[in-house]
């Protein structure tokens, strides 16, 4: 057993950022010793994300508020430091693998913090290249950023994370875009790292790859740590227990499907034949895909980062172009780039999708000849629980809103065929159920709803039918009436998913 | 490093940041016709040598309908093209030259191998970091818009021009602003303000045939200039 020592302690710490009204952390204790993998947990808003930023010291010079009583960080106050000085010890590590990269290049971007704190160039190119190995990653090197997959990329930071060999390893939401066979890869990186001796905290809503892998577990709510267990407590917690807690599973093994009654399938309402696509220059992503689907199907796309669902999505929804394949809806042939007119997509990032300045205005946009279409959006406010938001900015919204505002647009629209992409990445248990109710009602309403996603628990709450998408196919095609089916499912987003 | 260099000439960098200063200040400075032709022609050349076959034959292609256009067309359209649209296609053509070619980090070391001040490489770093990112979310909100009834469609962007305006240009901003946000929090994690030397991963020196590129290009702009100045047109 190693000996250890405190590395991190918060003594009465709160905090408050500059122009929010209440404080994000109250009168925090908490102490984090060498060594150890401390997982954080909560609803969103909790205070979880601003603790990390505590821990690496973006707060309080790059966040700017009210820090009061005292951060101790390796025996430093975080008052009297800022990040850059930090990041030579800390490393870290954020939700959204676009936003994180300076560079456009893996290798380089593997080399970046090297080169900021002066390490001689022959030095980085040995990091560079060992980092590469270690992880066993080496088709990753020297590629363009922009064209990796989410997984790659996230992959790509824990390698530009590892270069510094620094002490503590801080992550944000890490798996928020990830499918499932990727985070148990990243998994295995934490794994590695923690038997290296790596102080390792993450902040987390998905909990299910920190099994039996972290320590403790810090439930947190309006800012302040409500619970606190240790890993094997954790894993001793029912499913019911979890929820109560508002927490998504510790064990992927506890989900099982809600028993939805089968579907009567009357006439077959989209028929697809013989899609096949690629990108500009690029191979071949779909190949030769047919399909029938009925009115009062949630069916769910599954399969890896980077394997075609957004883009067979996207197509389905006439937003990208696809010159091979024949698209019939109630049994009319309809040209690709009209069948916009028939189906609605919501984007992943909600921030695409949001055009007006009131949360009611952006419901009314597009729908305003639907009879009586006040009383149907004040219905959906409702239903979303966003009543009391109705004429704020959408932009003023939380993440969790503003996904749930671009479904309740799709709820209102009159087309029949509704596709969802990943719309519960980086959502938390309340948030996601509240989407589930939405899809859920969709498909009662009598519409075809397709979910592209990674989200087990999801799928479990709503689809009814699972497609499994690799290398370019449909490989399996499943009613998601019995467990197990559902059974192949999960193992299929465990195992094969991968590359 | 970068798969476009396998096809072309590997040069400095630096080389297509003055091909590109050289190129917008002489594109107005300078008369059209066929001095014009020639800095285009000269932009082509260097686009040649870095291996853009395509975009080259492509931006070429364009550029001569557009000249042949302005002989056919009324004078005030006619001049639009002349002297507005070609000069911008050419600065845009030796601008693209070094979005597609380079590397940021490349770059920066290149700059700062000069001895410019840090204030000037990072935001052209950034820049060049950023423009990716913001074409692909100007497609997605396009995408968007289409899904949800109010596409960019020329009859909707004359019928509805403000709101159309807004409801664009709004997610592109929030986007931009928070993107902002989360890069330069990691950049600051991993020290991109740390007070110390800097170092490099990709080292770049002004080689030999960098040396005599840049006299060629610089001979080729002075012929450029002295076209110009001569009586005689086309």
């Amino acid at each position: 057993m190693k000996k250890q020592f405190p590395i991190i302690s918060f003594e009465h710490a709160s905090f408050q950022y500059e122009g929010q009204s209440q404080e994000s952390l109250k009168d925090v204790k908490l102490i984090i010793k060498s060594g150890e993998f401390l997982v954080i947990t909560g609803q969103s808003g909790c205070g979880k994300t601003t603790l990390t930023r505590c821990i690496n010291n973006l707060i309080p010079r790059f966040f700017e508020g009210r820090l009061s009583g005292e951060v101790i960080v390796l025996g430093r106050s975080i008052k009297e430091s800022d990040a850059g000085e930090a990041g030579k010890e800390i490393a870290s590590i954020f939700q959204d693998p676009r936003s994180q990269f300076f560079t456009t290049n893996s290798s380089s971007e593997v080399a970046f913090a090297c080169e900021n704190y002066g390490i001689p160039h022959k030095e980085i190119v040995k990091r560079v290249n060992s980092a590469f190995q270690s992880l066993n990653m080496e088709n990753l090197k020297d590629r363009d950023i922009f064209a990796l997959s989410s997984g790659e990329r996230q992959k790509v930071a824990f390698l530009a994370a590892t270069t510094l060999n620094p002490q503590i390893y801080v992550l944000d939401e890490p798996s928020a875009n990830l499918d499932i066979h990727t985070i148990l890869q990243v998994r295995e990186i934490l794994s590695a790292l923690k038997a290296a001796g790596h102080t390792i905290i993450v902040s987390e809503h998905r909990l299910f790859y920190l099994y039996g892998l972290a320590d403790r577990f810090l439930i947190m709510e309006d800012g302040q740590i409500c619970e606190e267990l240790t890993g094997e407590e954790m894993a001793e917690l029912s499913a019911v227990q979890m929820h109560n807690r508002r927490l998504r599973p510790l064990n992927l093994d506890l989900i099982q499907i809600e028993r939805k009654e089968s579907i009567c399938r009357s006439e077959v309402f989209l028929q697809i034949r013989n899609l096949s696509f690629s990108h500009k220059a690029m191979p071949e992503l779909l190949h030769n895909i047919s399909l029938e689907a009925y009115k009062g199907e949630t069916i769910a796309l599954i399969g890896e980062n980077g394997c075609g669902k957004t883009t067979l999505g996207k197509i389905l929804s006439g937003l990208i172009r696809c010159r091979q394949g024949a698209f019939y809806i109630d049994g009319k042939n309809v040209k690709q780039q009209k069948l916009s007119d028939y189906v609605y997509f919501v984007m992943q990032e909600a921030d695409h999708q949001l055009y007006t300045d009131s949360v009611t205005e952006e419901l009314r946009l597009g729908n305003k000849r639907i009879p009586s279409i006040d009383e149907k959006v004040s219905q959906i406010l409702k239903m979303l629980h966003l009543e009391n938001f109705k004429d704020c900015h959408p932009y003023a919204l939380s993440g969790g809103q503003k996904q749930r505002l671009t479904i309740g647009a799709a709820m209102l629209s009159e087309k029949p065929i509704i596709v969802l992409d990943e719309p519960t990445s980086g959502l938390d248990w309340d948030n996601m159920c509240a989407v589930a109710n939405a899809v859920n009602y969709m498909r009662e309403a009598g519409k075809l709803v397709f979910i592209i996603t990674h989200d087990l628990e999801f799928i479990s709450l709503t689809a009814s039918r699972a497609l499994l998408l690799k290398e370019g196919i449909i490989k399996d095609d499943l009613q998601m009436t019995e467990q197990n089916n559902f059974k192949i499912v999960k193992n299929f987003m465990v195992e094969e998913g991968g590359e | 490093m970068n798969k476009l260099r396998k096809h072309g000439v590997y040069y400095d960098s630096r080389i297509k940041l003055l091909l590109i200063l050289l190129t917008s200040a002489l594109a107005f400075a300078l008369g059209g016709g066929l001095t014009g032709l020639l800095l285009f022609g000269v932009v082509c050349l260097f686009a040649l040598l870095s291996g853009l076959w395509k975009t080259s034959i492509k931006v070429a292609i364009v550029y001569i309908v557009l000249l042949m256009l302005a002989q056919v067309l009324p004078i005030h359209l006619s001049s639009v093209i002349t002297f507005f649209l070609l000069r911008i296609l050419t600065i845009a053509f030796a601008l693209n030259i070094l979005f597609q070619t380079t590397e940021i980090s490349e770059l920066i070391a290149a700059l700062q191998a000069s001895h410019i001040p840090q204030a000037i490489v990072i935001p052209v770093a950034i820049i060049l970091r950023f423009l990716p990112s913001l074409k692909q979310d100007v497609l997605y909100i396009k995408q968007g818009m289409k899904t949800r009834g109010v596409g960019l469609s020329f009859w909707r962007i004359v019928s509805h021009p403000a709101q159309t305006y807004e409801g664009f240009l709004v997610p592109i901003l929030m986007r931009l602003l928070m993107t902002a946000t989360e890069l330069s929090a990691s950049a600051e994690t991993r020290g991109i303000s740390y007070p110390c030397e800097k170092t490099h991963y990709i080292l770049v020196d002004f080689r030999l045939r960098d040396s005599i590129l840049l006299i060629g290009m610089l001979a080729l702009f002075a012929v450029i200039i002295w076209t110009s100045f001569q009586p005689i047109s086309f």
